[in-house]
């Protein structure tokens, strides 16, 4: 199984955290290397890498608001077609697939990987309990809002992210 | 989720998931707190409640977020009842090992009361005899803002306020919270 | 037989000497050298002495025991704890008692054994921690404590007097 990319999404619909492990899908066979990170989305928004699916070109700023673009409407869709008793949780296309998690604070976890990956969910919500409640909301000095994603890239949340995407795998 | 396994919920969490701390810590840097707060604000009482509300609210900001990831709750409350119920039996009991009683519901079912029997926060506290403190200080206000806080976070606008207090000589502990409204999901920001 | 020994005064006073708080059920007690509050406080005053004079033996233990006794009836007796406060608790005995207290040392002569005392001081302690817990408090104050919580705890002390004994 292979992780593409990871994305979180705070309540105002902002980006709040972008990972990438992979430049595109032809090295989707070698080791993970060189992980990308962004820790605002505009700082990056000069780095060049590409979709997983596509050949177009985007920048990380970019793909991260098609992704929310994408699972905003998906959700709402879900939600409407379903009632809110049903949650929306992936979709799949011939070349990647899109893990979604929302927390009751409206934080949306997306992770992008290889078809082949099971069910991502409850390590969607492990990461949260784990990983984003104990090293970034607990963290007294990062700030409660992560306008542009500041706070959210400490190094251990980092570290904790990386490894447990290796225990995915 | 029925009632009574939301405080099952409640003390599963308590007595499993939840680290413990020295009671008389707690109350003692509460204390320290408020003490503090009332002597830099020269006994502006009606400001120290502002700013314990302030405090409570950065705190239940966060809080929301320990609250979900440990009791696991993943599906909104129907209703306010619900979030009513939810909030004594599982965050109170979470946190300070407490169930206030619920009571007082308006008839639009928008506003309730939360009844203390007991406040870890108050113990061995005697407010100050200055005449002022006895009704004007809101020893525990910062409780109302990690509510309001809280809620906030999981699309609910609440207003929450104590109506009676054990130290100021009234018989019962009361904190009354009021649905202002819900918050509707936020859309994000045409850009093109 | 007698009625419990009734502990008719408690005093608390400060590491620097100076009296936080004193309780006297009823004055002028039945004793003929105390008919006024200032006699009452020239007595504590003096009972400082006594536990400055046995400073020097005491390490841990806190009990201070008799200090000494007033006359027939009364009789003060002392505990220090750690951070140098003192309580002092003047125990009447009533009329029954022998008169061995009135000699020096006389504790164990008289119907009480100090450590009889022990609970008495221990919930005073109880009460001062209490006390000094309460984030209002002003640990710098010359003054004395008016804590309305700490004087009905006391008082409750004073009434419940010695348990056990007789």
């Amino acid at each position: 199984m292979v992780v593409y990319s990871f994305f979180i999404f705070d309540r105002h619909c902002e980006c709040i955290y972008i990972r990438q492990w992979l430049n595109n899908v032809s090295s989707a066979t070698q080791p993970l290397s060189r992980p990308v990170t962004a820790s605002s989305a505009a700082t990056v928004a000069t780095s060049v890498a590409e979709k997983p699916s596509s050949g177009n070109r985007l920048s990380m700023a970019e793909q991260a608001k098609l992704v929310f673009g994408v699972i905003f409407s998906l959700r709402n869709m879900v939600k409407k077609l379903c009632g809110p008793e049903d949650s929306f949780l992936c979709y799949r296309t011939g070349h990647y697939k899109l893990h979604y998690y929302e927390t009751l604070s409206s934080l949306r976890f997306v992770m992008l990987t290889d078809i082949r990956t099971e069910s991502l969910k409850s390590s969607l919500h492990q990461i949260y309990v784990n990983l984003y409640v104990e090293y970034v909301v607990k963290n007294p000095l990062s700030p409660v809002e992560h306008a542009g994603g500041e706070g959210v890239n400490n190094e251990l949340f980092e570290l904790g992210i990386d490894s447990f995407v290796r225990t995915i795998d | 989720m029925s009632s009574t396994s939301r405080a099952r919920l409640g003390e599963e969490v308590w007595k499993l998931r939840t680290d413990k701390i020295n009671a008389e810590l707690v109350t003692l840097t509460y204390g320290s707190v408020v003490a503090q707060l009332c002597k830099d604000l020269d006994g502006d009482y009606v400001e120290v409640n502002k700013q314990l509300d302030k405090m409570g609210y950065n705190i239940g900001l966060r809080l929301i977020e320990d609250f979900l990831a440990k009791s696991n709750m993943q599906q909104k409350c129907a209703n306010f009842r619900d979030t009513a119920d939810v909030i004594s039996k599982v965050g109170f009991k979470m946190f300070l090992n407490i169930t206030p009683t619920i009571a007082n519901w308006s008839s639009d079912n928008k506003q309730f009361s939360l009844l203390f029997d007991e406040n870890p926060l108050a113990d061995f506290v005697e407010l100050p005899d200055d005449g002022k403190a006895q009704s004007e200080l809101w020893y525990s206000n910062m409780l109302c803002g990690v509510i309001r806080g809280a809620l906030e976070m999981v699309q609910m606008s609440v207003d929450a306020h104590f109506v009676s207090d054990v130290l100021r000589g009234n018989d019962t502990t009361e904190m009354r919270i009021n649905l202002i409204r819900y918050i509707e999901d936020e859309m994000p920001q045409d850009d093109e | 037989m007698a009625s419990t020994p009734g502990i008719p005064v408690i005093a608390i006073i400060g590491k620097q000497n100076n009296p936080i708080y004193i309780y006297n059920s009823r004055l002028p007690l039945p004793s003929t050298s105390l008919t006024t509050s200032l006699d009452l406080h020239l007595l504590l005053h003096s009972t400082l002495d006594v536990f400055e004079a046995r400073l020097p033996q005491k390490t841990a233990d806190q009990d201070f025991g008799l200090l000494f006794a007033i006359d027939e009836r009364l009789a003060a007796y002392g505990w220090m704890t750690n951070t140098g406060v003192k309580f002092v608790v003047i125990v009447d005995q009533g009329f029954n008692s022998s008169s061995a207290l009135s000699t020096r040392g006389g504790g164990l002569g008289g119907a009480i054994r100090e450590a009889d005392l022990k609970p008495v001081f221990k919930s005073i302690h109880t009460e001062y921690i209490k006390l000094i817990s309460n984030p209002f408090y002003d640990h710098e104050s010359k003054e004395m404590v008016k804590s309305k919580k700490f004087s009905a705890a006391l008082e409750k002390i004073a009434e419940t007097g010695i348990p056990g004994v007789y």
